[in-house]
């Protein structure tokens, strides 16, 4: 780590800043370029809150029952975002799923279909003349998810271990409870006879059927209490639970919207659309890398252009950018870089531009740090801050006996 | 497929399942949630009559892959099926909890959900199901 930093360090002073220290306009983060959570919908200018998020079908048939006014109109607008792998195959539920990194397990659990529409009169909004529909198409999954880390790893192992021990617990106190109990037993025996002299529907047999589950409850209750230690064990295991998911992420997620004119099918044209790709590598010793690329078709907020000097249509955005962070408890250095590249593809008003930040700091005790601050704005600025500079002094004492020699 | 039978905040079911005069295998299928919940279940077919305990699967985690066979509509009367499932809200997302049980092969389809929600993370659920398998006698 002392290399690491002593070459950090020589890099650094070798550049030459810019006298004028301007402050970086940190407005401006790679997170305005993530994916947003409803393709389809937001690119269709619905609001996240009017989406519709249907966990099954039943609740989607309600939803759209409610939106229709019980199916006797069409609503003015609609949206909703459908997983189909959760609402329509619920064995990949569970956690052992969500902890496999496999492409089929990563693609089912997060593919999720947003759509929307909107009916748009005349003089709302861009539809000036006529009116319109206008329809919004987008879909989101993940290609690589990662992989538990070790903590991560420890804990779920050592959980299903608990949960072991206590279900076979149970399992054997309500099997010694049940066998010898009279009242589950004779409410067994009558049930079978109903059920064996073809009875099964009549209100005796229900009657014996809510006598042995309202028995087989309290002497669930008597075993849940004999294994109430090893019980409070496995809450206590879960409730400090906390999966972390390590190595490579990839999220791929696009959208478009069709308008048609005068809401006929065969007066349309696609007038927005987008397609992000997010990427991400996490480490178990403490690094991560985000990066986010990302096209646009006629954005309604262009990011190269600032000053909003573009005023031609059909204009496609290309804009990608990275995180770089080291943390690690283990570790007194740590350091967060941030990159974002900015472009319009099919203009040549506005040039591309790009920034940079640079945050670095290697805690040497006493609660006192060596701290270093680099940036390059949009418009070529540098400026740079911190104490590494003044005290480069320190630099003797991180290389042993050999001097690091003069920086200039 | 027929619709479950959801039983709202029951832990327990105690029922029966009529066979067919086939041969045919009796199928069980289980499904856990919500989503992101852990789960371990075990299955076992017992008879009264002998005493005699068979495991049909054992320390299973989540939902089964694919419906398992319990035995066919011949050797399986007066039988009994006892599911056990502690299913443990590990999810940052619901509290919610289920276990949908599904047998098939017999006369009719049998399709029960039990729910049950808790009261704070980490807790368990101890689900259980004890099914009779009959033949009505003529």
């Amino acid at each position: 780590m002392k290399v690491q930093l002593l070459c950090l360090l020589l890099v650094l002073s070798g550049t030459t800043f810019a006298q004028e220290k301007k402050q970086i306009d940190t407005s401006i983060t790679i997170d305005l370029l993530r994916a947003p959570s409803s393709p389809g919908a937001i690119l269709a200018g619905i609001s996240p809150s009017e989406i519709q998020k249907p966990s099954d079908v039943t609740s989607f048939m309600v939803s759209l029952q409610q939106s229709t006014n019980n199916f006797s109109q069409l609503p003015k607008s609609y949206a909703l975002d459908v997983a189909p792998g959760l609402s329509f195959n619920s064995r990949n539920l569970t956690v052992d799923h969500y902890t496999s990194n496999s492409f089929k397990d990563n693609f089912v659990q997060s593919f999720t279909i947003s759509a929307a529409f909107r009916n748009l009169d005349a003089g709302e909004e861009d539809s000036l003349t006529s009116p319109k529909t206008r329809l919004g198409l987008g879909f989101k999954f993940s290609i690589l998810r990662g992989k538990l880390n070790n903590a991560s790893y420890s804990l779920l192992k050592s959980l299903g271990a608990q949960q072991v021990k206590v279900l076979h617990g149970l399992i054997g106190d309500l099997d010694t409870l049940t066998n010898h109990d009279a009242v589950l037993q004779e409410a067994a025996a009558r049930m079978a006879e109903l059920e064996d002299s073809g009875r099964k529907n009549s209100v005796e047999y229900a009657t014996w059927q809510k006598i042995a589950v309202d028995r087989e409850d309290e002497l669930k209750s008597k075993a849940l209490e004999s294994n109430k230690d090893e019980l409070d064990r496995l809450t206590e295991m879960g409730r400090n639970l906390k999966i972390e998911k390590v190595g490579a992420k990839i999220d791929v997620a696009g959208g478009l919207v069709v308008d048609f004119l005068e809401r006929t099918f065969n007066n349309s044209y696609v007038t927005k659309g987008g397609l992000w790709v997010t990427g991400g590598w996490e480490t178990n010793s403490g690094w991560s890398f985000l990066g986010i690329g990302r096209y646009l078709f006629n954005p309604d907020k262009i990011l190269a252009d600032e000053n909003g000097l573009i005023r031609a249509a059909n204009v496609s955005t290309f804009d990608i950018g990275g995180r770089l962070i080291f943390s690690s408890p283990a570790s007194r250095f740590s350091l967060s870089s941030e990159a974002i590249y900015r472009s319009i593809l099919n203009n040549k008003e506005v040039d591309p531009s790009w920034r940079l930040t640079l945050n670095a700091d290697y805690d040497i005790g006493n609660n006192r740090k060596l701290t270093f601050a680099f940036g390059r704005d949009f418009d070529g600025t540098v400026s740079k801050s911190g104490n590494i500079i003044a005290a480069l002094n320190f630099l003797v004492g991180f290389g042993g006996n050999k001097k690091a020699g003069t920086v200039k | 497929m027929a619709k479950a039978k959801v039983l709202k905040s029951t832990v327990t079911i105690r029922d029966s399942y009529e066979l067919n005069n086939s041969s045919g295998d009796v199928l069980l299928d289980i499904k856990i949630g919500s989503e992101g919940q852990s789960s371990l279940t075990e299955v076992v077919l017992t008879d009264p009559k002998t005493g005699e305990t068979r495991i049909i699967v054992t320390d299973i985690t989540g939902s089964f892959n694919e419906p398992v066979a319990c035995g066919t509509n011949e050797n399986l009367p007066k039988k009994v099926l006892k599911i056990s499932t502690l299913v443990q809200d590990i999810s940052p997302d619901t509290d919610d909890t289920f276990e949908d049980i599904r047998i098939t092969g017999g006369k009719e389809e049998f399709h029960q959900r039990m729910e049950k929600t808790v009261s704070s993370q980490g807790e368990s659920v101890f689900y259980t199901a004890t099914i009779r398998f009959f033949k009505v006698q003529s």
